[in-house]
């Protein structure tokens, strides 16, 4: 039987009271998971709605004839969290994959049929539980929206600020040459980052070189041109361009 | 007057009778804006709900010291549009700035503070309209979730 206090402490019920929580932990199914094992799959009905009860969940991109692995992580769901919320929303598909990252996981499964069922007959919950998705989803948009992607391995770190002022900017192109440029070098240690922003809207796009053993420097003003220079003579031959750094 | 019939067609609005709009009308008014106008700036508290009644809305990310353009427009929404969801989310700020554009624009503001008393006293609306919303918050986090999906797939295939 899962406990009240624990569904208290869940993001999405929020503000619900007991007699609300009683009549959703009735609806409540456990599962376990093992490390790898695959909770639902893309494309999929979205039938449940589901929270992390005990280990982490990843939510990822399957590729055709790849094996899943943590790079195509796209988000990853603790203990309270929710994750297929497109259960309540149409069009109601699943549209990443969720594993299990953990050696093993204990999940609550709900599903979508029986949660409408519940807000139908108590619109209190239903507009409580909607308020609290919506402000999850809202979360999670502005979380994507400045830290998406990663890329692998370490050594030399660089990192694009891709916030909305860097995107503004042309911090996409920066980032759409520096890829061009790795694929070139094929120097696969060398991490990809993006990140938001650095509170200097104004000398946007700005790019972060970390190279280990040596101080980190920040790149002002870039575009495709700048971050070609900057890959070939800083990252590769070591030579930082002052030109382009910000004082 | 907030036209009914107009309310009706407005995509948050969805699933509500006569009565329930009539009540969301009580917390709106219209306002006429010339083209070029700043609605709200962002960072600010976000006090009203906006909705697109004629022209359109650019949302735009304003950089500090420089002037607003067509250029910094992130997203436009037009005609029974809804914008400013932030108003009705906590922490209730706005992310963007709102500019008025395409001429004769016309728009409903509706006041935060009625719609949330409106939402408590009678929550068939409010599930209504939030059931609406995290369609449309929804859709947006989805678009932006596949450009990641589809940028990280293109770094693996790559081979890095």
């Amino acid at each position: 039987m899962i406990d009240l206090d624990f569904l208290r402490s869940v993001e999405v019920f929020k503000g619900l009271d007991d007699g609300h929580l009683t009549g959703i932990r009735d609806h409540c199914r456990e599962k376990d998971f093992r490390q790898n094992e695959k909770l639902f799959s893309e494309g999929e009905d979205a039938a449940c709605l589901w929270i992390v009860q005990k280990g982490q969940v990843d939510l990822r991109f399957d590729l055709p004839d790849r094996p899943t692995s943590t790079k195509n992580t796209i988000s990853s769901i603790f203990k309270f969290m929710t994750f297929g919320w497109s259960s309540l929303v149409a069009p109601n598909k699943y549209r990443l994959s969720a594993y299990c990252a953990t050696r093993d996981c204990k999940v609550i499964q709900i599903e979508r049929a029986n949660l409408i069922k519940t807000f139908e007959a108590n619109s209190q919950i239903g507009y409580k539980v909607m308020s609290n998705l919506v402000e999850i989803i809202g979360e999670r948009f502005n979380q994507l929206q400045d830290s998406a992607w990663t890329s692998s391995d370490a050594g030399v770190q660089i990192t694009v600020h891709l916030a909305t002022c860097g995107i503004v900017a042309g911090a996409r192109a920066v980032m759409s040459a520096l890829m061009d440029e790795m694929a070139r070098a094929d120097r696969p240690h060398i991490r990809i980052k993006s990140a938001g922003c650095i509170g200097k809207c104004d000398t946007e796009p700005n790019v972060t070189v970390e190279i280990e053993g040596a101080d980190p420097v920040i790149y002002q003003k870039m575009n495709a041109d700048k971050m070609r220079q900057v890959f070939e003579k800083h990252i590769l031959a070591g030579e930082v361009q002052t030109d382009y750094a910000l004082a | 007057m907030i036209s009914l019939d107009f309310l009706k067609t407005v995509e948050i609005f969805q699933g509500l009778n006569n009565e329930q709009l009539a009540e969301i009308i009580k917390c709106g008014e219209e306002v006429a804006l010339q083209d070029e106008t700043r609605l709200f700036e962002k960072g600010e508290n976000a006090a009203f709900l906006w909705i697109v009644r004629e022209g359109r809305v650019d949302l735009r990310f304003d950089i500090p010291g420089l002037a607003s353009s067509e250029e910094n427009t992130l997203s436009s929404v037009f005609e029974g549009g809804a914008f400013g969801w932030s108003s009705i989310v906590p922490p209730n700020k706005y992310r963007l700035s709102g500019y008025s554009t395409g001429g004769g624009c016309q728009f409903i503001k509706i006041e935060r503070e009625g719609l949330l008393t409106l939402f408590e006293k009678d929550p068939d609306i409010g599930y209504a309209v939030m059931s609406n919303l995290a369609t449309l918050v929804g859709a947006r986090f989805h678009n932006l979730q596949e450009e990641a999906a589809r940028r990280r797939g293109q770094d693996i295939m790559g081979g890095w």
